[in-house]
């Protein structure tokens, strides 16, 4: 059977009424007075208040009304070179360069090590230097969904500069790839599905830098699984 | 119509393209109330367009601007947390106020993920090419086929036991 088929077949009965679309008709055909829009702005001044508190509400839960709050403030960023091993965080950040005052709390705070083993995500994060306020790559994406979607979106899109290649977690020996080998990369990337399966296979680690000095890891082992350094969450390319 | 758009009246706009348009928002909100409520959105600002004296190009802008608006305009009533509340309280009564019976292919994709129902529905009803979709929806071309492909592979596994051609 035919998946369209069957699909225009049923929405092809989902349409309005002839009495609205009479309504609608009649309303366009008024001259525009500011009564015509009032119930339209109406609804429209509850959903942008409704909006505006539930994203008012979450952006206070982000940052916190709180002590940590305290950090946007915190002009004291030191230039970090190496990562503390006993660190177990993973980090996708990786340059920090010092502040000044005017810059303090601002955004694209990363910090510079050989092998990227830093804190993760956004928010406050704990380093031997002491603690550093700085932005995530994924934005307010929460489920390991919609972050896997970012990043596909990320490395997909004009925001990816360079995809660096290695045998190897420490990109001792990288290598830069190719337009065509970066497309192709790019394209398993993009075909992974969440799965609850192990992550298996030999692995190839990939490190995408994007335009704005952003760096995010990656592995996509010969087995198809992909993950996202700090991540737990396994993708699979779908064969 | 009061409008600076002399080549189609109200009435021809209407007829051409309010089925679309409540369709797109249909699948999104899944809600009849909703649907009408931003099919008439999208109609009073395509007035409001024509009025401040811009045209169209051809048909083709027409229906894809009218289509981009009919997605912000969407975005903002999915996203407000009022319409969350209210989406799962109404959806069970508006699909049963629909008169005709619906197949197991319209239940799969109405289970799908928003994001990913809009994209089959902009595909596979609307019969957009990709590229159309992306600029519709703002994403690049890989996310856009990314999405299409994880959809294609969550309906195949909802209706698996019918095989469906896709």
């Amino acid at each position: 059977m035919n998946f369209k088929d069957e699909y225009k077949r049923d929405f092809d009965n989902i349409k309005p009424d002839d009495a609205f679309k009479k309504s609608l008709v009649n309303q366009l055909n008024k001259k525009p007075v500011v009564r015509s829009y009032k119930r339209v702005y109406a609804n429209m001044l509850a959903a942008a208040a409704a909006l505006l508190l539930v994203v008012g509400v979450g952006y206070y839960a982000k940052t916190g009304i709180s002590s940590n709050s305290e950090f946007d403030y915190n002009a004291d960023y030191e230039e970090i070179t190496k990562a503390d091993n006993e660190a177990d965080f993973i980090t996708n950040s990786e340059t920090i360069t010092k502040g000044d005052d005017m810059a303090a709390g601002t955004e694209n705070v990363t910090i510079e090590t050989e092998e990227g083993t830093l804190s993760q995500f956004g928010g406050l994060a704990e380093t031997p230097g002491g603690i550093i306020l700085y932005e995530n790559w994924y934005g307010d994406a929460v489920t390991d969904e919609e972050i896997y979607e970012v990043f596909v979106s990320l490395i997909s899109g004009k925001n990816l500069d360079e995809l660096y290649v290695s045998d190897s977690e420490l990109f001792a020996n990288n290598n830069l790839l190719s337009k065509t080998e970066m497309k192709e990369v790019i394209e398993i990337v993009s075909m992974g599905m969440p799965t609850d399966e192990e992550f298996e296979g030999d692995k190839t680690f990939y490190k995408a830098v994007l335009e704005d000095g952003t760096v995010i890891r990656f592995v996509i082992s010969d087995a198809g699984y992909i993950r996202i350094n700090g991540r737990s969450a396994v993708f699979k390319v779908e064969k | 119509m009061n409008t600076a758009d002399k080549d189609i009246s109200a009435n021809e706009l209407i007829e051409r393209y309010s089925d679309m348009v409540y369709r797109i928002a249909f699948s999104r909100t899944q809600s009849v109330h909703d649907a009408q409520d931003i099919t008439q959105e999208v109609f009073f600002k395509y007035l409001k367009y024509v009025n401040s004296g811009k045209s169209f190009n051809d048909e083709e802008h027409r229906k894809a601007w009218l289509l981009k608006v009919a997605m912000n305009t969407g975005n903002t009533f999915i996203k407000a947390a009022w319409f969350r509340h209210r989406a799962s309280l109404t959806e069970a009564a508006d699909v049963a106020e629909s008169m005709e019976e619906k197949s197991e292919v319209y239940y799969a994709v109405m289970e799908l993920p928003e994001k990913y129902r809009v994209i089959v529905h902009l595909f596979y009803y609307e019969e957009l090419p990709i590229k159309a979709i992306c600029d519709i929806l703002d994403l690049s071309e890989t996310a856009v086929k990314s999405r299409l492909h994880r959809a294609r592979t969550m309906l195949k596994d909802k209706l698996k036991e019918v095989q469906y051609e896709f």
